[in-house]
């Protein structure tokens, strides 16, 4: 489902010596989930963004559901983004502004999907949040915050996961369960799993790992 | 979730910066709607009052002052006229037709006007109930007397010499309600009709009797069976319509060098008037338009400041799928949601005022300004509204447009 090939980005910069970034080539089927490893500064981010589309690759073989996204339009890739690829980064990143329930139908409302409530509730019950639908993002707690946001990069039944050090600033017990729930989450919506990290907890959870 | 639920739950996420800018925002409006609404119906009033009154001819003194007493009815009489000068002059070949009005009595600080029917056709007066006034001591009120007063067809009360409540009284004659007008909208409705030989007799001193002469030979032309010869009657004013546009030039002088009498315009002293108000309300404006100012840089320093502590949300909106027009829209829209809620409470502020001016001004003063009309500027004012929303959002929702999504998410 994802192939990638001759990928490189280029950093737009003052500086004289701006080298680009030759990413690996690898392709992945469906279901099949990927361990992206690489130390601090290696360009894993880089290259999850490129994947996801909030970067662009200026060459290269990028290509998600037989659509190759480095030839949409800017508008046309947002919305590809927005409806296929869901995001979890290492912070929530939630939106202060609006209840749990609100940050979830917002993801659909802004790729312009079908907002559906009985799905908001769905997919808050599998993660064990049924009873904080119309809470404050700011009343819950740093776990449930997290799962609100998984929740809220499965909302859209993507087909790939991109996840951004996900487990890093967690504690063992906590890493295992935020991986889990992320495996869980990922079989039950059909999801590809592609994780950036350098967590090395990580490792022996995935059969597929790429080195950077 | 809507672009319009969005942006209230962002408006809500700071209740008093919000209710601060709409607060300050409001009350510019409010006062610019004030002017509006003052300044149009001062006019229209104006006109109304003094329509098919070309001049006004009365005591030497201040020309506004003539203006004022006689045809608003809100300032005092510059003094007396005689009857023969101003029959004389209602003879004049440049005069189409003439109104006298003898003033200086009240009741309950409404003026008692005398004068003829005439004057009650000139703003088209018509009877509510009753019967025009037709022997002396009768009356016909206008409706906000009635209302103010509780005077009913029938009763009768006395007079008090002088426009205010603690004039004395004159106990000795009672004037009798014939009729009660139909609201005009103009002075009509303010005012007591009755004939000007009634004022006469109300003044006249009991002890020294006085018979007002009926004298069919030389009758006055303004007040018929009244003896146009007889040197001791006096009016207040005569209300002249001119013949022909010739007048314009020639009457005004005439009547100011070889009278004893002064004419003035109503159309040249309002005017003159709006000149003396009109200073006064541009430094209003000015205010007016300082707080407005004011309250779009506030409005600015807002959304300007949030998008610092929004740049996560705005990155992550785009992550799901938000174009950059979609960010732009969004803050802009925010900015103009902001000004017309600024907008529409400041005219509702403006109008609120206006109401509450117009009940607790004393009846007598009520010059009938409402709160319930709505003007043509108020439109401008919604979409200025508009415009200032859309302007102090636009460098912040250029900015939002311009987010760096991937500086932002990978940024430490």
């Amino acid at each position: 489902m994802l192939k990638i090939a001759n990928l490189s980005y280029t950093y737009q910069s003052k500086a004289q010596n701006s080298v680009p970034i030759r990413f690996p080539d690898f392709q992945l089927a469906d279901r099949e989930h990927c361990l992206l490893l690489g130390n601090s500064g290696s360009g894993k981010t880089t290259f999850l963004h490129v994947i996801g589309g909030l970067l662009r690759a200026e060459q290269g073989w990028l290509e998600l559901n037989e659509v190759q996204l480095n030839q949409l339009s800017q508008s046309a890739l947002d919305h590809y983004r927005g409806k296929h690829i869901g995001f979890v980064f290492q912070k929530n990143h939630l939106i202060k502004a609006l209840t749990v329930k609100d940050n979830l139908l917002l993801s659909p409302f802004l790729s312009g999907e079908k907002q559906n409530e009985e799905r908001v509730e769905e997919v808050l019950t599998d993660l064990g949040l049924e009873s904080k639908m119309n809470a404050r993002v700011t009343e819950l707690s740093q776990g449930q915050a997290q799962r609100v946001a998984i929740a809220r990069a499965i909302i859209n039944k993507p087909t790939l996961i991109l996840a951004d050090e996900p487990t890093s600033a967690l504690d063992d017990l906590n890493c295992k369960r935020a991986i889990d729930l992320l495996f869980s989450v990922a079989a039950k919506n059909n999801s590809t799993l592609l994780v950036a990290t350098h967590d090395q907890r990580l490792k022996d959870v995935f059969k597929r790992k790429i080195q950077l | 979730m809507t672009t319009r639920l969005l942006i209230w739950n962002y408006l809500k996420e700071k209740p008093l910066q919000t209710l601060l800018n709409i607060f300050l925002l409001s009350l510019g409006i409010s006062v610019i709607t004030l002017i509006i609404l003052f300044n149009n119906q001062l006019q229209e009033k104006i006109i109304s009052n003094a329509r098919g009154i070309d001049l006004v001819v009365g005591a030497k003194g201040s020309p506004l002052q003539l203006i004022l007493c006689n045809i608003f009815h809100i300032d005092f009489p510059t003094g007396n006229i005689k009857l023969i000068e101003a029959d004389r002059l209602a003879k004049h070949r440049l005069v189409k037709s003439a109104i006298p009005l003898a003033l200086g009595d009240s009741y309950n600080s409404f003026r008692i006007v005398g004068t003829n029917k005439s004057y009650a056709n000139l703003y088209q007066a018509t009877l509510n109930s009753g019967a025009w006034w037709s022997k002396d001591l009768e009356v016909t009120v206008g409706v906000n007397v009635a209302k103010s007063t509780n005077l009913k067809i029938g009763d009768s009360f006395t007079s008090s010499h002088g426009l205010t409540k603690d004039g004395h009284a004159h106990e000795e004659k009672k004037y009798i309600i014939t009729g009660i007008l139909n609201p005009s909208g103009s002075v009509l409705d303010n005012l007591l009709l009755t004939n000007v030989k009634s004022i006469w007799l109300v003044h006249e001193e009991s002890n020294t009797p006085q018979p007002i002469a009926n004298d069919t030979v030389h009758q006055s032309r303004l007040i018929p069976s009244v003896s146009g010869i007889d040197s001791t009657r006096e009016i207040t004013s005569l209300l002249i319509k001119y013949k022909n546009p010739m007048a314009i030039i020639t009457l005004p002088r005439f009547i100011n060098t070889q009278t004893n009498m002064q004419a003035a315009s109503p159309a040249f002293e309002t005017a003159r008037l709006f000149t003396i108000l009109g200073e006064g309300i541009d430094a209003l404006k000015g205010l007016a338009y300082l707080l407005v100012f004011i309250s779009a840089l506030s409005i600015f320093i807002a959304l300007y400041n949030s998008l610092k502590e929004r740049k996560y949300d705005l990155a992550i909106m785009r992550s799901m799928g938000a174009s950059p027009r979609k960010l732009f829209q969004l803050i802009i829209f925010e900015g103009i949601s902001l000004t017309m809620l600024g907008v529409l409470v400041g005219l509702i502020l403006g109008h609120f005022t206006v109401l509450l001016f117009a009940n607790f001004i004393d009846n007598s003063q009520h010059v009938g300004f409402t709160s319930l009309v709505f003007y043509k500027e108020e439109v401008f004012i919604l979409l200025g509204g508009l415009v200032v929303g859309f302007l102090c959002s636009l460098l912040p929702a250029i900015q939002a447009y311009r987010t760096d999504i991937h500086k932002v998410l990978a940024g430490n």
